[in-house]
């Protein structure tokens, strides 16, 4: 146990010598397309972010460090009215031949056409707009070192996928925007019980185009709130019809359809920050589903959160530049909310997740997080486990996890 | 918690959120449209007549300019998002970015990254009947 803790503590020195380095990296100017150039003569930029963690599991008495993920930024602007915009990602610091240690993955790459100067067009690898993390996943924007499990396990952030995109403010409405895209679907044959619909994302590799899907939001910002709601519709059957009679799966643009609908509301003013959602999928066909691939897949799903958070140098200094937030967040998540006839429950999928902790940020674009998690879960069903302790190692439905981690976006 | 708790609460958080940001009366902001003479922009002060805030829009411009009235003071910034090139939008409380989120106060500084520079602001300059924007002086 001593030498455990010897070993993390040693390990968030170095992270925290390691962040010393970054903030060096950050003050160091760039060029940008955005730089203040009205019309910019060096129309190509290169910016990133990047976080890595460290993580105690109270429970199993066991740490883990990684170089959770790490992104380069490529744009470039081709004349006033079109650009690109890619990110590649490196998460856990890159992959080996025959070792599953990590992954590389485009995480964008579309271009974008001004129509004007309200409206624009996007078609390529894009993120659509659901949820808070999907297009604000910085580590810098989010307080706690893991993303809302929300936006994890149920709306599959960040959720890329190919196709293209409407995106417009209302000017007669000030604050209000919204967006319309069809992209293509997913499939559910990839789906993982206690996953949601992540593993059935294509992400841009050699999707099937015959399922599509569409989704929409509108977001509007009034006075000090930001309030969102959007919904998606798609198809997760990109089957030929013999493929899908045999299955006797329905298929088609929406054919087995994943429906999910979210709203979330953020605050922030004076120092103080909250935010909301509640999401909920509903996967109707779930029951075909299981029939043709097995994967206990639910017949709907909903969770949601609640976070408020308070920088305390606000109420030393209101025209601070500084963050060092403390803040606390509920969350509350049911993976197989409404189960397929020839599903299995599985209470384990019920979760809640109690998160606190403090973000530092010493200068704009660097970030120092540490946090506790704790999980809280029903009972794991006997039936889904193949190898049940005392072969596997025993399932806590109770467990805390304390986090320290570096960020950094430019 | 149970299932239809749980909905009802989100609800709730939902109602007071949408409740509460009614209260704010939808107003279009003045837009002027303006042509660059010897590179300026040129507004007639009357177009603060009703309002603080004035968008400036030119076929010269890539991105529309904001014209905030402070006192007998006239602030004016690039409506550029300074982190990803996304336009921005203004309201009576701040500026804000569809595309990411970033958040600036009415004098372009950064409320909420991802942003980490303030809006770009360009000299003005006021004369009897006019503010005069000067886009390719920019403000440090």
């Amino acid at each position: 146990m001593q030498a455990d803790c010897r070993i993390v503590l040693s390990t968030l020195l170095l992270l925290i010598g390691i962040g010393t380095g970054l903030k060096a990296q950050v003050l160091t100017p760039e060029d940008s397309l955005n730089a203040g150039l009205v019309r910019s003569d060096k129309p190509t930029v290169i910016s990133g972010y990047g976080q890595a963690k460290v993580q105690y599991d109270l429970r199993y008495k066991t740490g883990e460090v990684s170089l959770t993920r790490n992104v380069l930024f490529v744009g470039h602007r081709f004349s006033p009215r079109i650009s690109l915009f890619s990110e590649m990602e490196i998460e856990d610091a890159g992959v080996e031949d025959k070792k599953l240690k990590g992954s590389i993955s485009m995480e964008q790459l579309f271009l974008k056409f001004n129509l004007n100067k309200d409206i624009y067009i996007v078609a390529g690898l894009f993120i659509p707009r659901i949820g808070i993390i999907n297009e604000n996943h910085l580590p810098t924007t989010f307080n706690g070192n893991d993303r809302h499990f929300t936006e994890t396990l149920l709306i599959p952030a960040t959720w890329r996928e190919l196709g293209v995109g409407i995106y417009g403010n209302v000017r007669r409405i000030p604050g209000f925007n919204y967006s319309f895209a069809v992209v293509n679907g997913l499939s559910s044959q990839n789906f993982v019980s206690g996953t949601g619909i992540r593993e059935g994302r294509f992400e841009g590799s050699k999707a099937t185009a015959s399922n599509i899907a569409v989704t929409g939001s509108v977001l509007y910002y009034v006075r000090n709130f930001r309030l969102q709601a959007s919904g998606y519709f798609g198809g997760t059957a990109g089957l030929n019809k013999r493929n899908a009679d045999s299955l006797q799966l329905n298929y088609g643009a929406f054919g087995t359809p994943v429906a999910l609908a979210e709203f979330n509301a953020q605050y922030h003013n004076k120092g103080m920050g909250f935010k909301a959602m509640f999401a909920y999928t509903s996967i109707p066909d779930a029951a075909n589903i299981n029939r043709a691939y097995a994967n206990n897949t639910p017949q709907a799903m909903f969770g949601g959160f609640f976070e408020a958070g308070y920088n305390l140098l606000y109420a030393f200094n209101p025209k601070t530049t500084k963050n060092l937030t403390v803040f606390g967040r509920y969350e509350y998540i049911d993976l197989n909310s409404t189960v397929a006839g020839n599903g299995i429950n599985n209470d384990m999928l019920k979760q809640q997740y109690i998160v606190g902790g403090i973000t530092y940020q010493p200068v704009r674009g660097v970030v120092i997080k540490a946090d506790y998690v704790h999980r809280i879960t029903g009972t794991p069903n006997p039936l889904l486990y193949i190898n049940p302790y005392p072969q596997a190692l025993p399932y806590y439905t109770s467990n805390g996890f304390v986090n320290v981690g570096l960020g950094y976006s430019f | 918690m149970e299932r239809r708790s749980f909905i009802k609460a989100g609800c709730l958080v939902c109602t007071g959120a949408i409740a509460l940001s009614a209260l704010e009366a939808c107003s279009t902001l003045p837009m002027v449209k303006a042509k660059p003479v010897n590179g300026l922009l040129e507004i007639p002060l009357t177009s603060f007549a009703e309002s603080k805030m004035v968008i400036v829009r030119s076929n010269d411009l890539d991105f529309d300019v904001l014209v905030v009235k402070e006192g007998d003071a006239y602030r004016a910034m690039y409506m550029k998002c300074t982190h990803e090139d996304a336009p921005v939008a203004a309201t009576a409380s701040g500026i804000y970015c569809n595309m990411h989120g970033s958040a600036f106060d009415l004098q372009g500084n950064v409320t909420k990254e991802p942003a980490t520079k303030p809006l770009t602001r360009f000299e003005t300059t006021v004369t009897n009947l006019s503010v005069i924007i000067n886009p390719t002086k920019i403000l440090k």
